[in-house]
């Protein structure tokens, strides 16, 4: 059994006067111990809900939460709120993507760090500061026993986010989400904190849920990947077949759209067309389908099914990439039978 | 945070200097003067000009001015016109017993009013949330003589609970050192006192503080709901913190930053709006004696309590401004 298992997870926000929001729209996904998997997708297409639904921080008033999320045997959903408190922070840990916002203004870094230790570790305050400040050390502050007296203001954005990762590994969780850890930072500090990252999870026996839409980061660090779409798992394979040989048309895309070493993030090549909004719900059909460019009238025949190319390489393509194809055939239509 | 103190207090001189001119041309400007007010009815122009003469008051104003100010920095604000007393007397009566009465108003807007506004946050949306900013709303509106009236008829003259008038009961026993009557019954060790003294706060220290109270409640309701919303809150959240640590350390110290500004601006319009409160409880504090001697155009009394006030304006703010560093890391760097 996966440590985290997603089954068909809906999470819908119902507004007054406006259309429900399908979040999340059916998510199946499996993270085993100690793996490190990346959960791309263009924003919006219900990454960072997902991960506050693993973590039971959804508002409570206005969200319909349905499917089961199962983390090392429990149901997260529907665990006591005492219970929930307990595994947050200790078996589950999250990293969030504004490290400028993340941490409380008016608290030294000292007492954001401690305060986890005490909670979960049940360490004495004394205890606390010495493991605190080896935290820090770990992460790669320098000055670290000066830094546990100072505020958030004093430290820049990559020293923020190396505390926020401080606390989240305090515990040595079995699992952390990291919700685009490096989206707020500059180039330069981006590449030192996925490396941080890199080296935490393969020294411990940490589970690694890599949030991101940069294909760039999922490539230097994940076992496997699954792609988004519109709330729900349209691709997953591991690493290496994923970038050699999608199949689902967003990915492809995706990947056109990625930043490579020949290729930097300055000039972004072939965006896909369209936007996430222009979708179709799912029971209707592949949700991608009226911004695909293989689009057949079988898309539009209700739900697309998750399809097997070998064991560990599935996706929801009625109309799949071949492998090493280039642009979507126009005659393809015309051939099937 | 020396070196900020010293700077205020350096730029308090000029806004007091500012405002003991105005005053000064202000009470001149008011129709009618002192001379008329103190002589009989029907006196000549002749006896009117004699107790201008008397009391300086021919001189040029800009001579007046500056005899005052000398007078001033001695912290000698001349002699009642209406008591024939040095006004200074006057103010070390009377404003221990404003002040008193309005932190007293000011203690229960905040004992009752964070609680309350905390709550109506947590439970954001519901029927006691509504329950609550709707009383706000009443509260905000009332007339303080109107509720001071309703409070000292209820529970002083019907039910008899409270005193209806004054500071304190001429039968018990009291010394008082500070002024402060409270206090002045603990440190003489005489709880009677003290406990007498609380007796006759109680019911215009509400009068008083219920504007305050319900706008405490809404600023609370409204920052807390903000704060709630912040990515360091879910952070500790996402740490699996007690709801209590959660609420305690990390919404309401943020919460304090902006509730510290509207308790020092809220304390400032207290110290000079009691009238209303003094003088339906026939309380001896400032704002009653200056209402009288504003018909009275009792020149120096006036001008003494006005600049007193002002000094205690700025000493409020000053006290935010530190109560602001000490809670917010931010402005203590800046
Ligand atoms: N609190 C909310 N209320 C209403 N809609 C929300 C809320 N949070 C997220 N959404 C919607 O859910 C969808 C998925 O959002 P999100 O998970 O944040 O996307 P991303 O993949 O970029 O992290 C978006 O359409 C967003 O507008
Ligand atoms: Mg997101």
């Amino acid at each position: 059994m996966a440590l985290l298992e997603i089954r068909d997870l809906k999470v819908v926000f119902t507004r007054r006067d406006k259309a429900p929001v399908h979040a999340v729209d059916g998510l199946n996904l499996d993270v085993d111990r100690g793996q490190t998997v990346g959960l791309v997708g263009e924003s919006g297409c219900g990454k960072s809900v997902t991960s506050l639904a693993i973590l039971g921080l959804l508002p409570t008033r206005g969200v319909e939460v349905s499917g089961t999320i199962t983390f090392d045997g429990e149901d997260l959903l529907t665990m006591s709120d005492t219970r929930r408190r307990e595994v947050r922070g200790r078996d589950i840990a999250m990293i969030f993507q504004d490290p400028m916002t993340s941490l409380n203004p008016v608290l030294r870094v000292g007492v954001q760090l401690t305060e986890t230790l005490r909670r979960h570790r049940g360490m004495s305050t004394g205890e606390a500061r010495v493991e605190a400040q080896r935290l820090l050390e770990q992460v790669g502050i320098p000055a670290a026993r000066q830094r546990l007296g100072e505020f958030p203001h004093q430290l820049s954005g990559g020293m923020r986010q190396r505390v926020l990762i401080a606390i989240a590994l305090a515990c040595s969780p079995k699992m952390l989400i990291a919700d685009e850890p490096t989206t707020a930072l500059d180039v330069t500090v981006q590449a030192q904190i996925l490396d941080l990252l890199r080296t935490h999870v393969a020294d411990s026996a940490t589970a690694l849920v890599m949030i991101t839409h940069d294909m760039g980061v999922v490539a230097g660090i994940c076992d496997e990947v699954s792609v988004m779409y519109a709330g729900r798992r349209i691709e997953a394979a591991r690493c290496y077949p994923l970038f050699e040989d999608p199949r689902h048309w967003y990915t492809k895309g995706l990947l056109a759209s990625a930043p490579t070493l020949e290729r930097p993030r300055a000039d972004r090549l072939s965006p896909i067309p369209g936007s996430a909004q222009d979708r179709i719900p799912w029971a209707q059909g592949c949700a991608f389908a009226p911004r695909c460019p293989a689009v057949t009238a079988d898309c539009l025949a209700g739900p697309p099914p998750m399809v097997s190319v070998d064991d560990t390489h599935q996706h929801r393509c009625v109309n799949p990439a071949q492998p090493h194809s280039g642009p979507a055939p126009a005659d393809k239509e015309l051939m099937s039978p | 945070m020396g070196r900020v103190i010293a700077r205020r207090l350096l730029q308090a001189i000029p806004i007091l200097i500012g405002l003991s001119v105005l005053m000064f041309a202000w009470v001149r400007a008011l129709p009618g003067g002192p001379a008329e007010a103190l002589v009989r009815a029907d006196a000549s122009a002749a006896e009117v000009e004699a107790v201008r003469e008397s009391l300086g008051l021919n001189r040029p104003i800009w001579i007046q001015y500056l005899a005052y100010l000398k007078q001033v920095v001695q912290f000698d604000f001349g002699t009642s016109l209406m008591s024939r007393q040095p006004v200074r007397a006057e103010m070390i009566d009377r404003f221990p017993a404003s002040i008193e009465l309005a932190v007293s108003a000011m203690i229960f807007a905040l004992v009752i009013g964070v609680p309350l506004g905390y709550y109506a946050a947590r439970r954001y949306g519901s029927a006691l949330d509504h329950l609550f900013v709707a009383s706000s709303l009443i509260g905000i509106t009332i007339p303080v003589f109107f509720m001071a009236y309703l409070l000292k008829f209820v529970f002083a003259v019907q039910l008899g609970w409270l005193p209806t008038t004054g500071r304190s009961n001429a039968r018990v026993e009291s010394d008082h050192p500070t002024g402060f009557y409270v206090l002045d019954g603990l440190l003489t060790g005489n709880l009677g006192a003290s406990w007498d003294a609380i007796q006759h706060l109680i019911l215009p220290a509400i009068a008083l503080g219920t504007i305050p109270l319900a706008i405490i409640v809404r600023m609370t309701r409204a920052t807390v709901l903000d704060v709630m919303n912040e990515d360091y809150v879910r952070t500790a959240e996402a740490k699996g913190l007690t709801k209590f640590r959660i609420s305690s350390r990390h919404v309401m110290r943020n919460a304090l930053i902006p509730l510290v500004t509207i308790v020092g601006l809220q304390l400032g319009l207290l110290m000079s709006g009691t009238v209303l409160t003094e003088t339906v409880f026939s309380f001896p504090g400032v704002g009653s004696f200056v209402a009288g001697a504003l018909f009275a155009r009792d020149y120096p009394t006036i001008q003494g309590f006005v600049v007193v006030i002002a000094v205690m304006y700025i000493i409020v703010n000053l006290v935010v401004d530190i109560a602001y560093a000490y809670i917010d890391p931010r402005v203590r760097a800046s």
